[in-house]
């Protein structure tokens, strides 16, 4: 009961810092909030497979109420490599942006040809 | 075979990487090849990867005329790689992401599939002119939406423990928490799709991309948010769950009406048709949540092909960039602009017609009557369709009517 109850602030406050970052107007610190709110979520998938003591590798199946719910720990692995290259992307992109314009804020960023 | 053809098309995306001579060619080889594999593949049937159960394994199915629909993309992506500057290989990748959207049957696999779009959609505009900018606007807000779609799985696979849509369906439970995780999904495809009020990265990003891969943006991107709204909420049943309904008809009802109003009022031409397509999008939405999948997929095609040739005509010119707008404009062409438009604003709030869909059907239709005609009386263009355009156009549509009238006169 406590673990699941640590497990959920956790995810409130991931969710809370990573929304706050967002609506900054730093290109850097808006990526930083994508990333943070991207660890929330996958936290997210991994608290709705209800976790159990055992991991599902390497041990017998005989009792499955023990063991933790493999799909969703698949699930998480695949959207951390799929985020981990659309965040990579993401950089590039801010970077470029931010060293022709010479500047970090979303709002002064004037690029438009 | 279903699980091969995506495959194929990725397989030639990266073997053109090694031939860039040879790279639009290898290309239209990737496509036909795909599209003849589809042609041998019965219609309804389904295939899971690997050895595993089909509720957690990989399943795709090719569902009740998709063929055609498929089809339909494929011939739009043949005409792009041939009209078009960008590179062939990205946009054979892009293909391969929508066929997965088209075939997957299970949540995860579609947020993979659109995931890979994404990554060719934000990639596609880098090779021609383009604003960074807008690409970050544009990449942050679909990634907000990735993650959006997330929750809404992981909601959705908590209550009812599958993914697979078909076995969603079997152990659906009418509870508010499903709800609550259906409305992620709404929120996600809503932003991907570009409806209000999800809709501001649309106006802002798509008109600042180069005008070579407007036409397949405006054709097909926004039109796959729709689409697996559509897909999901036909498998869920979304009709049972009467808030969402509600909330959803209003906002696809606000897109409508706003989407072409904004679009009106626009001097620039290519943001028009952004805004337009958040119209589109309002219509389409409203669609998926009152009518079913099946009859929507040949809209879907009609309309990729309208909008791509539409598109691709009036914005190939490149020294357009700017028009008058219905409220500004001179000319005699004024007149019928705003009788379709009082037209439609008039059947939109007669109480008389029989049905919702219906009234916003012709009210869509009169809006995009009177949004072309705008566009005749105040584009000037040199433009011409070639003679090979002209082939392709009205080949599509011919072989889609008839397709079409088969169909309803077979069903």
């Amino acid at each position: 009961m406590e673990g699941k109850f640590a497990l959920a602030v956790l995810i409130g406050c991931l969710s809370g810092v990573g929304c706050y970052l967002i609506l900054q107007e730093s290109v850097m610190r808006i990526l930083l909030g994508l990333s943070i709110l991207s660890t929330a979520v996958n936290l997210f998938i991994f608290a709705s497979s209800q976790p159990k003591s055992l991991a599902p590798i390497g041990k017998s199946f005989s009792n499955s109420d023990l063991f933790s719910d493999p799909l969703t720990q698949a699930l998480i692995l695949t959207a951390i490599v799929i985020g981990f290259g659309m965040l990579s992307f993401l950089f590039g992109i801010a970077c470029k942006t931010t060293e022709r314009s010479r500047c970090d804020d979303t709002a002064l960023i004037d690029l438009e040809d | 075979m279903l699980v091969s053809l995506p495959l194929v098309l990725m397989l030639f995306g990266v073997v053109t990487l090694l031939f860039p001579k040879l790279e639009k060619r290898l290309c239209l080889v990737g496509v036909i090849l795909c599209l003849a594999g589809l042609f041998l593949v019965e219609e309804g049937s389904c295939e899971v990867v690997g050895a595993y159960n089909k509720a957690l394994g990989i399943e795709l199915c090719i569902l009740e005329n998709h063929k055609d629909l498929i089809f339909t993309v494929g011939l739009l992506f043949i005409h792009f790689l041939f009209s078009s500057k960008s590179r062939p290989s990205v946009a054979l990748f892009l293909f391969a992401s929508v066929l997965g959207i088209f075939l997957s049957h299970d949540l995860f696999n579609i947020y993979v599939w659109f995931e890979i779009l994404l990554v060719c959609s934000f990639v596609m505009p880098i090779f021609g002119k383009y604003s960074p900018k807008a690409i970050f606007k544009y990449s942050i807000a679909s990634l907000i939406g990735s993650l959006t779609f997330l929750v809404g799985i992981a909601l959705v696979y908590k209550h009812t423990g599958y993914l697979n849509l078909s076995k969603v369906s079997e152990h659906i439970s009418y509870l508010p928490q499903l709800e609550i995780g259906l409305f992620f999904i709404f929120v996600a495809l809503g932003l991907k799709a570009g409806l209000v009020p999800f809709h501001f990265w649309l106006g802002a990003s798509y008109h600042k991309f180069d005008l070579d891969i407007l036409p397949l943006f405006f054709a097909i991107l926004t039109k796959m948010g729709v689409y697996t709204l559509a897909k999901i909420f036909s498998f869920l049943e979304a009709e049972n769950f009467i808030l969402l309904q509600g909330v959803g008809i209003f906002l696809s009802s606000v897109s409508l009406v706003s989407g072409f109003l904004l679009s009106y009022f626009e001097k620039n031409l290519s943001r028009s048709f952004a805004l337009f397509a958040i119209s589109k999008s309002g219509f389409l939405v409203l669609a998926a949540l009152i009518a079913r999948l099946n009859p929507m997929v040949y809209y879907l095609a009609f309309d990729a092909v309208f909008t791509y040739f539409l598109t691709y005509v009036i914005l190939k010119e490149k020294n357009i960039h700017t028009f008058t707008g219905i409220f500004l404009m001179l000319g005699w062409l004024g007149f019928p602009v705003s009788g379709f438009f009082l037209a439609a604003l008039w059947i939109l709030f007669d109480t008389q017609l029989n049905g919702i869909l219906f009234s916003f059907f012709v009210f869509h239709k009169l809006t995009a009557i009177a949004f072309i005609v705008n566009l005749a009386a105040n584009v000037k263009t040199d433009q011409k369709l070639s003679l090979t355009d002209k082939i392709f156009a009205f080949g599509v549509t011919i072989l889609l009517t008839i397709r079409t009238s088969y169909a309803l006169l077979h069903y």
